[in-house]
């Protein structure tokens, strides 16, 4: 029965690619593992030495990184990335991705949001709160109360914007009292919310498939706590586009809907056809790389295998490049 | 419960003067048990070419604080993926899905309709006698699910017997506790058995998470039942019988390894009802029966408020058994089956009405030295299609102290409620779902040592050789930016099963060791995913290769048991980039059986994971270290 085993070996593993001593800007490729299995991984992509760097957490810190690597943001030049269903974010040092800390007891942390260089917000799924951090320690100061879940924030002078998918409204948070300051009602699901300019801001509600409502894209103009909805653009019922990105000169929006479309933010209308065909990918996660003008697409395929991710010239929509990533890539995030 | 016995006045267990094939009744040997008559559903009596495991009564006797997984775990060639002591478990062999493996109690699948598996953890193993096992498919007798292969839990009834009762008290590690007490009476026309269990546990034990102790939190297991059969042979050509099986579980869920608890538990309740009558005439029988299966799950955890399912299931079988030659057996019957499922993740309730006609033919030659059988059975559902199903199977004992066998089959797998009918914010079930469905073959040779040497009792080597070929696999993916089930992939199993049975007997004295070896090569053949790299890899969570063999001795009153095995490496990805190391578990049952008159005491000590092995079975998910179970039991 021994010697039968011997057969049952592990394939061999490709060594990595040791990580440098120091690294300083790059693209970040987010994967979120499978959810409850502890394998969410952060990879590094060196664009001015053409490297490519897999698990560069596990590697600095010789532990594994978490369970649903979720967003990350840079902020005072340190990287946190914040892991959802481990309900912490970690703290890395940028140049060597080397944990500094790790902001523990939080619920279901989705998003970190900078306010200042000494004040961070971090929305969450379950805990129907936004936690404010500060950042000189990285503790948690205080909770600002919400009625649902917290997801997207966007800073906008000295007012944060946050959606709340399980509602029909964007809320705003004073940031200097860290309190609710006013809400507008938009449609069921808000989710997505980016600025196109000073005044103009663009937000993806989901809808409801169960309540019977469609997802909306709505186009806002907000300036002196004023709020007016400019335009809604509802989607057809089954849809659910995810996702929304906005281009370099804001002047175009990208989403995914199974494949991804593109719409002039000066469009009048929803695009019909698609910008690029997933033919049958499952694309999952899209960022726009604003140095090189190109969105990259993630294809999960079956959940369960590393993914493979697109890049896409985001003017004709052309495949630039291929590369694999991490189980479930579900963001990018681009710093050179 | 005396009320209970009076409103039960129908029972039977006779076997069928003219059963085809002698393993419909079957006699189980154990030197410190009476021998217990086994009537296995009639239908069993047309799986042809099909290889069975009947675990060892002594096997199950040490495993009676346990549950069907653990039995499973050590004494045969499935794979129970287990989430840890009292956590989920569900089976899967030959490469399967737990949706591909079918549990039958008196002949009713026990899947549940709406996530298509069963969990092993839940059901208590001494609630029965015989526990056996179908290696293959049987989807052309049994249906859908039934693709892997099936367990079968069973119960004898022991006519003549009298009044017998049995109390048990068990005591474990982590300080789990369990009481049995189980009522028999016999006499010539009627045989009532009634279980009774309780149980709990906190089950907080320890585990290495790198190389630190790490102690299990919010695992805690409370579980009670209550199993009762009744057999009444109102003549020589009726017999009836009834069964009910409660049971209640609560259980804390524990979290994934670093991941922080969030106090998860989870309620199953069952209640489980079947009768039957038996209309026997010399070239003719009758099988009606019925069953109302119900169940319901509520989980909770400190995120969501509560989330239940439940669903109930009225199950009618009519079997028509014809023997019209000599040597020639035939069963036409159908099975109609209306199932209703309620979950807050579906928009409404759903229905399910499911109408399947199947018979088979049998004949066997002058000399039964050949048998075979051909059986077909095509299912007819609201909304949904299924395929007509057929299996050829030849067995050949023509030859001195051989058995060959030969099996075809086609299976399927239709899609559960949950794959259909799922409609919440993040995932969307798909109707539009095509059942699994596929053909396989099995060769098999059994080679039976002459029993008069060397004192040799039993001896024979079981090898099986298989392959298998499902379309459209079932997994969740995306679809339009929900997860949603969609049919993505072709799979092929195939594999070298060989077991080997010997027992010695002394003076006074039995010593025994059962071998199995599993080999399996189960890929994703075909992928209708673009750029799929799982193409041509093993199936996540199946192992290549499980290897067990288990030595044991009776010495006088006295036994010992030990059960060694090896589980391969597992992959945990499609594309087979990650896995989980294989383990070796080594489990000791010691025991005495003092018989004083009529009064058997029982003692038993179990050492689970003696080499305090540290592994998991499931990624993220620990299981206990070395940890101990004592037994103590008298019989009057």
């Amino acid at each position: 029965m021994l010697g039968t085993q011997s057969c049952d070996k592990a394939p061999q593993v490709p060594p990595l690619v040791v990580l440098p001593d120091s690294l300083h800007e790059g693209i970040y490729v987010l994967n979120e593992g499978n959810f409850q299995s502890g394998n969410a991984t952060l990879d590094f992509i060196d664009v001015y030495n053409n490297m490519y760097y897999t698990d560069v957490f596990k590697q600095a810190n010789n532990k594994v990184l978490g369970d649903v690597l979720q967003s990350m943001s840079i902020i005072n030049d340190k990287l946190y990335l914040v892991v959802n269903n481990s309900g912490k974010v970690e703290v890395l040092d940028k140049r060597n991705f080397i944990s500094i800390s790790t902001i523990a007891g939080l619920r279901s942390p989705r998003y970190i949001e900078a306010v200042s260089s000494n004040k961070a917000y971090i929305s969450d799924l379950y805990d129907k709160a936004i936690t404010v951090i500060d950042l000189s320690n990285n503790s948690v100061l205080k909770k600002i109360t919400f009625p649902s879940w917290t997801e997207n924030m966007l800073l906008s002078g000295s007012i944060m914007l946050v959606t709340c998918p399980n509602s029909n409204f964007i809320y705003s948070i004073d940031i200097f009292k860290d309190q609710i300051k006013d809400s507008i009602q938009l449609s069921y699901g808000t989710h997505s919310i980016l600025q196109e300019n000073d005044s103009t801001f663009w937000v993806l509600c989901d809808g409801s498939q169960t309540k019977k409502i469609n997802a909306t894209l709505h186009k806002l103009f907000f300036s002196n706590h004023v709020f007016r909805l400019i335009k809604s653009y509802p989607f057809e019922g089954d849809d659910k586009p995810s996702k929304l990105v906005l281009n370099k000169n804001k002047t175009a929006l990208y989403w995914l809907k199974k494949d991804i479309y593109k719409m002039a933010v000066t469009d009048s209308m929803l695009p019909k056809n698609p910008f690029v065909n997933a033919n049958g990918k499952n694309f999952y996660g899209l960022s726009f790389d604003n140095t090189y003008n190109e969105l990259y697409v993630s294809d999960v395929l079956d959940y369960m295998q590393k993914s493979k991710c697109y890049r896409f010239n985001a003017n004709t929509g052309q495949l630039n490049g291929l590369f694999n990533a991490g189980i479930i890539t579900g963001d990018f995030y681009f710093n050179y | 419960m005396l009320l209970c016995l009076v409103l039960s006045a129908w029972a039977v267990a006779q076997a069928y003067q003219s059963d085809p094939v002698d393993s419909n009744k079957q006699v189980l040997h154990n030197k410190n048990l009476k021998p217990v008559d086994i009537y296995t559903n009639k239908l069993d009596a047309f799986k042809t070419a099909v290889k069975t495991q009947h675990i060892d009564t002594l096997f199950i006797q040490t495993q009676q604080a346990n549950s069907v997984a653990e039995v499973l775990s050590k004494y045969s060639q499935i794979f129970i993926k287990s989430y840890g002591a009292g956590g989920l478990a569900t089976a899967g062999f030959r490469g399967s899905s737990a949706n591909q493996t079918a549990i039958l109690w008196n002949g009713f699948n026990l899947q549940s309709p709406m996530l298509g598996q069963a969990d092993f953890a839940l059901l208590p193993a001494g609630l029965f006698e015989n526990v056996s096992i179908d290696y293959g498919s049987t989807s052309s007798i049994y249906g859908s699910g039934a693709v892997g292969g099936s367990v079968i839990l069973q119960n004898g009834a022991l006519f003549q017997s009298g009044l017998r009762s049995q109390i048990s008290y068990s005591i474990g590690s982590f300080n789990n506790q369990q009481q049995v007490l189980k009522l028999w009476y016999g006499n010539k026309k009627t045989f009532s058995s009634i279980k009774i269990f309780n149980q709990w546990g906190d089950n907080g034990y320890t585990f290495l998470n790198q190389g630190k102790e790490q102690k299990q939190t919010n695992a805690k297991l409370q579980q009670s039942g209550l199993l009762w059969d009744e057999y009444l042979q109102i003549n020589t050509h009726n017999q009836v019988s009834l069964h009910l099986w409660v049971q209640g579980s609560y259980r804390q869920i524990p979290p994934a390894v670093n991941i922080p608890d969030n106090k998860a538990n989870q309620q199953d309740e069952s209640l489980r009802l079947s009768t039957e009558w038996k209309y026997m005439r010399k070239l003719y029988q009758l099988n009606l029966r019925s069953a109302l299966l119900k169940e319901s799950i509520a989980y909770r955890d400190t995120n969501l408020s509560k989330s239940s399912a439940n669903s109930i299931q009225y199950n009618t079988f009519i079997e028509n058994y014809f023997h019209p030659f000599q040597n020639h057996f035939l069963q036409l019957s159908a099975n109609y089956s209306y199932t209703e499922a309620h979950s807050d993740a579906y928009t409404e309730s759903k229905q399910q009405n499911r109408l399947a006609l199947f018979a088979s033919y049998k004949i066997v030659s002058n000399k039964h030295k050949l048998n075979s059988c051909l059986s077909s059975r095509k299912e007819f559902i609201n909304e949904q299609d299924a395929p007509l199903v057929s299996s050829l199977g030849f067995e050949y004992t023509g030859i001195k102290n051989l058995k060959l066998s030969y099996n075809i089959n086609q299976s399927y797998r239709l899609p559960t409620f949950n794959e259909l009918y799922w409609n919440d914010a993040f995932a969307k079930g798909n109707i539009h779902l095509k059942p699994e469905q596929g053909w396989g073959e099995e060769f098999t040779i059994k080679y039976i040592l002459p029993k008069d040497n060397f004192k040799i009792i039993q001896s024979e080597i079981t090898s099986t050789l298989y392959n298998r070929y499902m379309d459209d696999f079932i997994q969740w993916t995306i679809s339009n930016g929900f997860s949603s089930p969609m049919n993505i992939s072709q799979t092929k199993s195939m594999g070298l099963e060989i077991q080997a049975d010997i027992s010695f007997a002394m003076k006074d004295s039995r010593i025994f060791m059962k071998a199995l070896y599993d080999a399996s090569q189960s890929i994703i053949e075909k992928s209708y995913l673009n750029g799929d790299a799982s193409l041509g890899k093993q199936i996540a969570y199946s192992p290549r290769l499980k290897n067990s063999i288990t030595l044991g001795a009776n010495i006088k009153s006295y036994y010992v048991l030990y059960n060694h095995t090896y589980t391969g490496i597992r992959f945990t990805t499609s594309d087979n980039t990650a896995w989980l190391d294989s383990y070796i578990i080594g489990n000791f049952s010691i025991g005495q059986n003092i018989k004083i008159k009529k009064t058997i005491l029982n003692y038993n000590l179990n050492i689970n994971n003696a080499w305090n092995e540290n592994y998991q079975v499931i990624v993220s998910r620990a299981v206990p270290m070395r940890h101990y179970q004592f037994t103590l039991s008298i019989k009057i």
